[in-house]
């Protein structure tokens, strides 16, 4: 079979979590979102280590699992710490830095 | 004929799972979706004849994002989470994320695209793959155990009570 609806449909997921990303106003959403980008991107590593026969694709795609892994724990952190000091996860209020 | 229908199945449970993650309401029901796009995805691994990346990702996704994620969400009560954005910012995201993926479908039409060709019979076992990455890729390999251990601290020490 052809690769085109493989990348097609990576390709529509990373559009998906990109509204998720600009349309969500809970943090822990927007932080599952770009999960979500992350995830498409991995649909295209394999998709062309499939296509070409070779598995360094695949070595890409354990090396962004690692570090996607690392972020949500790192992400879940900053959103329970986000939480305690704001008393809600709305990224609206997340406006210290802001100018 | 038989992989292109599995295929188009796999592929419909993550859009409706994304579709939740997008769209519900709530953010536990959100959540869920997300796991689910996450597991259909993992099939998708499979179909593409890498069955040791899908079993990382279901027990990476579904066993400890999701973990955490849940348990994230019940203990601090997300369900209110605040107003909508307006109405301007959804449709500038949509329109966004739309030219994006016409971008994107117009790049890959004008490009070379081949056919999946039968693979050798180890193509994507656990033995390949590890060979692979002791082999030629033990650098990155051991910087990105340096990367999970600070990240292991580093979020402890977010997460504690006090910053004093």
């Amino acid at each position: 079979m052809s690769i085109t609806p493989y990348i097609l449909f990576a390709f529509f997921l990373f559009s998906m979590g990109l509204i998720g990303v600009l349309t969500r106003k809970s943090a822990i959403l927007v932080f599952l979102s770009v999960e979500l980008m992350l995830n498409s991107t991995n649909i295209v590593f394999l998709t062309f280590a499939r296509c070409f026969q070779s598995v360094e694709g695949a070595i890409f795609v354990l090396f962004i699992l690692t570090l996607s892994a690392a972020e949500a724990a790192v992400g879940t952190a900053i959103v329970v710490s986000f939480i305690r000091k704001q008393g809600n996860s709305n990224i609206d209020s997340a406006n210290l830095m802001r100018w | 004929m038989f992989l292109i229908t599995l295929f188009f199945i796999v592929a419909f449970f993550a859009f409706i799972g994304a579709l939740f993650l997008i769209f519900h309401p709530k953010t536990l029901p959100s959540a869920i979706g997300m796991a689910v796009a996450m597991v259909s995805i993992g099939f998708l691994y499979l179909l593409l004849h890498f069955p040791f990346l899908t079993f990382v990702q279901i027990i990476l996704y579904a066993g400890a994002v999701m973990v955490m994620v849940g348990y994230l969400i019940m203990s601090q009560g997300f369900e209110e989470y605040g107003k909508e954005v307006s109405l301007s910012q959804t449709i500038s995201s949509y329109i966004i994320a739309i030219l994006f993926l016409f971008l994107c479908s117009k790049a890959v039409s004008k490009s070379f695209l081949s056919r999946f060709e039968k693979t050798y019979d180890d193509f994507g076992s656990i033995r390949e793959i590890g060979i692979s990455l002791i082999k030629n890729w033990g650098v990155p390999f051991e910087i990105l155990s340096v990367i999970l251990v600070v990240a292991m601290v580093s979020s402890v020490i977010l997460a504690k009570r006090s910053l004093k």
